[in-house]
């Protein structure tokens, strides 16, 4: 008797070591979105899913930097990022490995990496929720520094999320100069700094403040669920630099143990069927193939100004301006 | 084998899993000062650790203050409905401690003058308090039966009960509330989900995203310094003072009651079941009325079902197998072999309170390694995390067991010429069946509420329900996420009282 509780308890310590008919992928993404993604996936394949999500406490960049520590040692096969400018660093570390997925035809090149270590898929866009009753709108990125929308604004930490990726990418593009100028405007002009782009988009929905730079998939909830807010496309206009847009990121980790596996979940993720479930789901995410329903909120990418930009740019500038960041929120 | 080196092998096995990784950790961190001096310059890390610093300070403070009144109340009255209202003061410490924080939240909304209040150091402050009072209360209960009523009763010859209670009661039970002061900050300053859920800056959670979200090691290595300081600081005063005047006395069969009027008796009593109602029933109503109905209930069931069975299954085995491990512990400190028990007992109180993100951290360190990476990709990390925090408590309970038993048992069985197993086996295991019981009850839902630990080393695909809840907070549904906590509550609670109901019905057999 002593044996087999003995041989039980052993057992249960060795659960979670690698099994073959497997695949183990470590997500970004939202588990609330993700995992009926990966349980269709273990339906309609067989191929038992081990997935290991990121946290909100994380900043969402968790299992990224398990992924960095693994390098050596990678316990991963593929890792589903919830944006790319995460992919870039990670190709940057040598810790991805090249696939040209027959699903990733029809993306457009922007959203992928020109050596196919990563390929973006369902993006979400930047946008402005703005409450029902607020007197005057923002309908550009630049309207935080207007004087006209004093102490109306609130913006996400910069110096994690979205929002950092998004401060990057205006770095980016319209250089360092004009952006620190911006920066700088931004604080004289009292825009308040919340914790998440989740709490900024409850700030508008609740009045505290008018306007507020969030992902879609925040606007979207508190618009379907009966908030008093709307939202702007920003910078749409002509010679304005469009709408920043974020999609989601596969990639194929170098060394991965079930790598035939992994293949085929990388396909599915690229799918349109996916983007097709991804758009339908809370998160409301945009397809990035043409001809894929989208939520129906939302405009499709190909009717957006999209923001030009080179994510593997705005990674380094990313990386480059933390510091900068840093200073400008403690003063 | 000797007694000697089977204490000796105790010793390494406890040091090889959980000690090392931190002492390889504290190594690392030498000749890197500079990075801690630079984190500690940034505005965000300072205010951080000053947040955590007063806020600890004053929850164990307010906890230990309460709670001791609380405790006295409980056992030196004869007020009714006793029980209750400590039952649903222990409710909070059963369960992950976001769990209050999310039915708040529930209750008062994200937005308006009361939420204004809950975001912030007063919300982080009450929940911190509703789930530590329980351990001043607990300490001073187990405290004043070790109180040899014939002082107290000497003394009421002569003086009144304020006397008789500042001069004789409370200078016998100071070392609890000390212990429970201690306790309750060293816990508060290592806590960092309330305040991620209450939106408060506090020293771990910086701690935690300069690994978890910068992947910065040397820095949550460095972060991790001024709270492993602290620890040693309790550790010290525990060793020094208090180890002497904690679990050595024996217990009296009754504890002198004061006897109180009954508009007194009703007055305290409402007063109690008033404030136990606040704290506990109040955020817990929040949780009940988001979910709104039962099919809310049931689909939060089949999405967390994978998770909760994960939760149970590592609760049980590994409550298992830290029972084991606790006997063998406390009996080796209980025997002070040489050197060994010392080294064994002041780990396991060091390794309690080391914060979890210190120690989840430290296991990663020395863990992950391709040699060893058996050890880093299955649930056996996930257990040695849980071996590292938890096995003081049940060494502890367990040495008091064994301080309660005739020593005389042992000797005669020396003199007839039983040898250390012997004596374990026919002497110490079956005094002590009831006590393990309870051990293996506390393991149990303290690795069950467990989630900073786990988070950081699960295996893929092998998430617990505290864990599961967690990542659900990431824009899942409000209703779900009050469902998953009520969930949470009954798996917790449940096994408690079916524990309570069998040892009440044992005792009276």
């Amino acid at each position: 008797m002593s044996r087999i509780i003995l041989i039980c308890l052993l057992s249960f310590l060795t659960l979670g070591a690698s099994q073959n008919g497997s695949v183990t992928v470590y997500v970004s993404q939202d588990q609330v979105f993700s995992e009926p993604i990966l349980k269709d996936f273990e339906k309609e394949t067989g191929i038992k899913v081990k997935a290991l999500y990121d946290s909100e406490e994380s900043k969402s960049t968790g299992v990224m930097n398990r992924l960095l520590a693994e390098k050596r040692n990678p316990q991963a096969d593929i890792y589903w990022a919830n944006e790319p400018i995460r992919a870039e660093i990670l190709r940057n570390r040598g810790i991805l490995a090249p696939y040209k997925s027959p699903n990733a035809k029809g993306i457009d090149k922007v959203f992928k990496s020109s050596d196919n270590t990563w390929c973006g898929f369902s993006a979400r866009v930047r946008l402005f929720i703005v409450h029902k009753d607020a007197i005057m709108k923002p309908y550009s990125v630049m309207d935080y520094a207007n004087s006209a929308l004093e102490g109306k604004g609130v913006i996400a930490n910069p110096l994690f999320g979205t929002s950092t990726s998004h401060i990057s990418a205006l770095f980016t593009y319209l250089g360092e100069k004009t952006a620190k100028a911006f920066m700088k405007k931004m604080k004289i002009n009292n825009i308040a700094i919340s914790t998440s782009n989740g709490e900024s988009a409850d700030f508008v929905a609740s009045g505290k403040y008018d306007f507020a730079l969030v992902d879609s998939d925040d606007a979207i909830s508190r618009l379907r669920s009966g908030k008093p807010v709307e939202f702007i496309y920003p910078d749409q206009k002509d010679r304005q630099m469009g709408v920043f847009v974020v999609p989601n990121a596969v990639m194929l980790i170098k060394g991965a143990k079930h790598s035939t596996n992994a293949k085929k979940l990388f396909d599915y993720l690229l799918s349109r069927d996916t983007e097709a479930k991804l758009a339908k789901a809370d998160c409301a995410q945009i397809p990035l193939h043409k001809g894929v329903e989208g939520p129906k909120e939302l405009k499709s990418i190909s009717d957006l100004r999209v923001m030009q930009v080179d994510y593997a740019q705005v990674a380094k500038e990313m990386v480059k301006i933390q510091p900068y960041l840093k200073d400008w929120l403690a003063k | 084998m000797s007694q000697k080196l089977f204490s000796w092998i105790v010793f390494t096995i406890i040091f090889f899993i959980c000690v090392s990784p931190v002492a390889v950790m504290v190594i690392e961190a030498i000749g890197k000062e500079d990075i801690l001096i630079q984190l500690l310059h940034s505005k965000e890390s300072l205010d951080s650790f000053f947040n955590s610093l007063i806020l600890s300070v004053f929850v164990s403070f307010m906890t230990t203050l309460i709670g001791t009144l609380v405790g006295l109340i409980l056992g030196k009255t004869n007020i009714s409905l006793k029980k209750a209202i400590l039952f649903l003061m222990l409710i909070p410490l059963l369960l992950p401690p976001y769990i209050l924080a999310l039915g708040w939240v529930d209750m008062l909304g994200v937005v308006g003058f009361f939420s204004e209040l809950l975001f912030g150091f007063l919300g982080v402050s009450l929940v911190l308090f509703t789930l530590y009072l329980p351990i001043p209360v607990l300490f001073v209960l187990f405290y004043l039966k070790h109180i040899n009523p014939h002082l107290e009763e000497a003394a009421y010859i002569y003086c009144d009960k304020k006397y008789v209670l500042s001069r004789v009661t409370i200078p016998l039970i100071l070392p609890s509330i000390i212990l429970s002061f201690l306790l309750v900050f060293i816990l508060s300053f290592g806590e960092y989900s309330v305040a991620n859920v209450l939106r408060y800056s506090v020293f771990p959670l910086e701690s935690f995203v300069q690994f978890s979200a910068f992947y910065n090691f040397d820095g949550a290595i460095m972060m991790a310094m001024p709270m492993l300081l602290i620890a040693l600081f309790v550790l010290f005063i525990e060793q020094f003072y208090l180890e002497k005047r904690i679990f050595k006395y024996k217990s009296f069969d009754y504890i002198h009651i004061f006897k109180l009027e009954n508009n007194q008796k009703i007055y305290i009593v409402a007063i109690m079941i008033f404030c136990a109602f606040f704290m506990v029933v109040v955020p817990f109503w929040g949780l009940f009325s988001k979910i709104g109905s039962v099919d809310i209930f049931l689909i939060a069931f089949v999405k967390c079902l994978d998770s909760l069975l994960h939760s149970l299954l590592f609760a049980s085995v590994s409550a298992t197998i830290l029972t084991f491990f606790a006997f063998i512990a406390a009996y080796i400190v209980y025997s002070k072999v040489f050197l060994v028990s010392k080294l064994i007992d002041m780990s396991l109180i060091f390794l309690f309170i080391v914060p979890s993100t210190v120690l989840g951290i430290a296991l990663i360190l020395f863990w992950n390694r391709p040699w060893i990476d058996f050890v880093y990709t299955s649930v056996l990390i996930v257990f040695f995390g849980y071996f590292a925090k938890y096995l003081f408590l049940g060494s502890k309970l367990i040495q008091h067991r064994f301080t309660q038993m005739p020593y005389s048992m042992v000797e005669a069985a020396m003199i007839f010429g039983a040898d250390w197993k012997k004596i374990l086996k026919y002497i110490f295991l079956p005094a002590s069946y009831k006590v393990l019981g309870v051990v293996f009850i506390v393991f149990y839902i303290f690795i069950l509420r467990e989630n900073t630990i786990t988070m950081l080393v699960y295996p893929p695909g092998y998430e617990t329900l505290p864990v599961y809840i967690v990542t659900q907070m990431a824009n899942g549904k409000e209703e779900i996420i009050a469902a998953l906590c009520i969930i949470m509550t009954l798996s917790a609670l449940i096994p408690f009282l079916l524990a309570m109901m069998l040892f009440r019905k044992k005792e009276r057999a």
